[in-house]
């Protein structure tokens, strides 16, 4: 029986520096990816179909070919959340998640069990322990991202997470950000378990701002419910500088730089409003 | 299994409280310096009883962990750092009698170095630590209850619009004299209900957990109230039963009047921070003494009600 069905996108190549300058990438892509199934514990890959025959994968994880389309709007291939999302709702599965794919899950059985248990009825949002050493077992946590996301499959059904690609930034955002506006529970979940191997962001800035710009898409026609949430008078008129911008691109400079400092603040904004309901699971 | 609530402090935020420096971003990590002083305050809400917290720090490696002393509503607190990766965390816990009677969490850091450091367009400034955030996970909860809500209000309407007390600006001088404690206290621009106090000179002892009280308008004589070592207030005689109700109304809101003359008087300066939390406590000893009493006063003394509410408040003539 599947209790839990986890959704990610394996890389062809994954590089980590290493000590003394050798490539932790290789080992660390299996180590992550063999954290993650479990009893219970359904684990899809979802790739362009051209990445999939050279994945290299271990037992138990389930390789899906993923919809076309990310590398046309960001320039390099990808998934689809709303893919990702909708292979493991497609299972069946009464809880379904979506792990970035440099994520190792050192979790226990209790663990995975309280996890699931509690993403019943509400999203939780993960952040990850930071880590510099694979045999690290303390690090700080990163506050502004989700890299473990679960929720019960009627409210994933709700989410809309059309435009937003693994691998690149502002999708675990939004989840939450839509969930919110939904009046959908939500919580972040600190726990020492789920670990990632430091490294450089990976990210380029016209993706990222054309992310953010794929995100005001969806908030602008919601704007109303956005106040609803009382996030502030700064952080809405961050929210409509942000839809000024993105709908007025050729009005040009200075507007990228202003983009990417409003859209720092507001997802730093989006994490304050998230950590209002902050767990620590040990 | 175990799951613990959270409350994060995020410094990249506006915060309560005074000697930090605006905030500032490194490396996808939020933070704000404390300074210009090694005085350094955060007010945050708290639900009531004991917990744990930690205080992240950013650090630039191979930057030593600074050594920074905190407190809770003037307690001091053992706080044991450690480093993780590119922060220090200083984990701290507090008992029940830290939050006993407070309405929110008075945070004090105290940083045993100061230097100088360049600010972007600013020249030189004093900076003592990056505070990252503040976390804290209360061991239980008080369930809330709506129960009272109605009484709530009203009393707050009555203690605003009947009893209104303002401490206004303090301005303090630390003293000693043997093995007492001494805390002069010149309020300026206070109110004791609808009357302007130009000046009131309160004069403070404090010997073996127990306070004696002197408050003076000038030129009058001074009225004299104690706080026993158990805690229990005992206010002046010689005032109206109104004025009583409005003197304890001032000794509740002298904590507040501390912490205002903190923020303003710490910047810069070198406190005795066990002095200053010495205070603190023996302030909010004496603000909840006298709430009891004032509490005391108007289940069962004079019909609190009772004379006019914009009557001058009547110091007592020498006799």
């Amino acid at each position: 029986m599947t209790d839990l069905a986890l959704a990610t996108s394996i890389p062809p190549v994954m590089r980590r520096p290493g000590p003394g300058g050798e490539d932790a990438g290789p080992g660390w892509r299996a180590a992550c990816a063999a954290s993650w199934t479990a009893p219970g514990w359904r684990v899809l890959t979802v790739n362009p179909a051209a990445e999939i025959a050279t994945l290299d994968l271990p037992a138990g994880i389930e390789p899906i070919p993923a919809e076309p389309g990310v590398a046309e709007a960001f320039g390099r291939p990808g998934t689809w959340v709303s893919d990702a999302l909708a292979q493991a709702l497609a299972t069946g599965a009464p809880v379904v998640g979506i792990v970035n794919a440099d994520i190792r899950l050192d979790l226990s059985a209790a663990q995975r069990a309280a996890l699931v248990e509690r993403a019943r009825d509400r999203i939780l949002a993960c952040n990850r322990m930071e880590i510099d050493h694979p045999s690290q077992a303390e690090g700080p946590f990163y506050r502004y991202g989700y890299d473990l996301v679960l929720m019960p499959r009627h409210l994933a059904a709700a989410i809309d997470m059309r435009g937003f690609a693994l691998g690149v930034p502002w999708w675990d955002y939004w989840i939450l950000l839509d969930a919110l506006m939904q009046g959908i529970p939500v919580e972040v979940v600190q726990c020492a378990a789920i670990r990632h191997l430091s490294h450089s962001a990976a990210w380029q800035r016209p993706a990222w701002l054309g992310a953010l710009r794929g995100m005001m898409a969806h908030v602008v026609p919601r704007r109303a419910a956005l106040s609803r949430l009382g996030m502030g008078s700064v952080a809405e008129a961050v929210v409509d500088l942000l839809a000024a911008v993105a709908a007025a691109p050729e009005e040009s400079y200075p507007l990228d730089q202003l983009a990417e400092t409003a859209g720092t603040r507001f997802g730093i904004e989006v994490v304050r409003l998230a950590e209002r309901n902050a767990w620590t699971m040990e | 299994m175990t799951w613990r609530r959270r409350y994060v402090h995020d410094m990249l935020f506006g915060i309560e409280g005074s000697g930090w420096h605006p905030p500032s971003m490194r490396d996808a990590t939020g933070f704000r310096w404390s300074g210009p002083g090694r005085f350094s305050i955060l007010r945050v809400p708290l639900p009531e009883g004991a917990g744990r917290g930690e205080a992240h720090i950013a650090l630039v490696d191979p930057e030593p962990i600074p050594e920074v002393a905190i407190f809770l509503n003037g307690h001091r607190l053992v706080a044991t750092p450690r480093r993780l990766g590119a922060m220090a965390v200083l984990d701290f816990g507090w008992d029940a009698a830290a939050m006993a009677g407070e309405r929110q969490a008075e945070f004090w850091f105290h940083a045993a170095a100061l230097r100088q450091l360049p600010a972007p367009g600013q020249g030189m400034r004093a900076v003592g630590f990056r505070l990252s955030s503040l976390v804290l996970e209360p061991r239980q909860e008080g369930a809330a209850s709506a129960g009272g809500a109605l009484a709530l209000i009203a009393g707050r309407r009555f203690l605003e619009e009947r009893l209104p007390v303002t401490p206004g600006r303090a301005r303090l001088a630390f003293l000693a004299d043997g093995t007492a404690r001494l805390l002069d206290m010149r309020l300026e621009a206070a109110r004791l209900g609808p009357t302007p106090q130009a000046h009131l000179a309160c004069a403070l002892r404090a010997e073996a957990e127990a306070l004696e009280l002197a408050i003076a308008s000038p030129g009058l004589p001074a009225l004299r109230a104690a706080m026993s070592a158990a805690g229990d207030v005992t206010l002046p005689d010689g005032l109206s039963p109104r004025d009583t109700l409005l003197l304890a109304r001032l000794l509740t809101a002298l904590p507040d009047a501390y912490a205002a003359w903190l923020d303003e008087a710490m910047a810069r300066a070198a406190p005795d921070a066990a002095l200053l939390a010495a205070w603190r406590r023996s302030l909010a000893q004496l603000a909840r003494g006298s709430e009891a009493r004032l509490a005391a006063l108007i289940a069962d003394g004079p019909d609190p009600f009772a004379g006019d509410p914009r009557a001058a408040f009547a110091w007592p003539r020498a006799a």
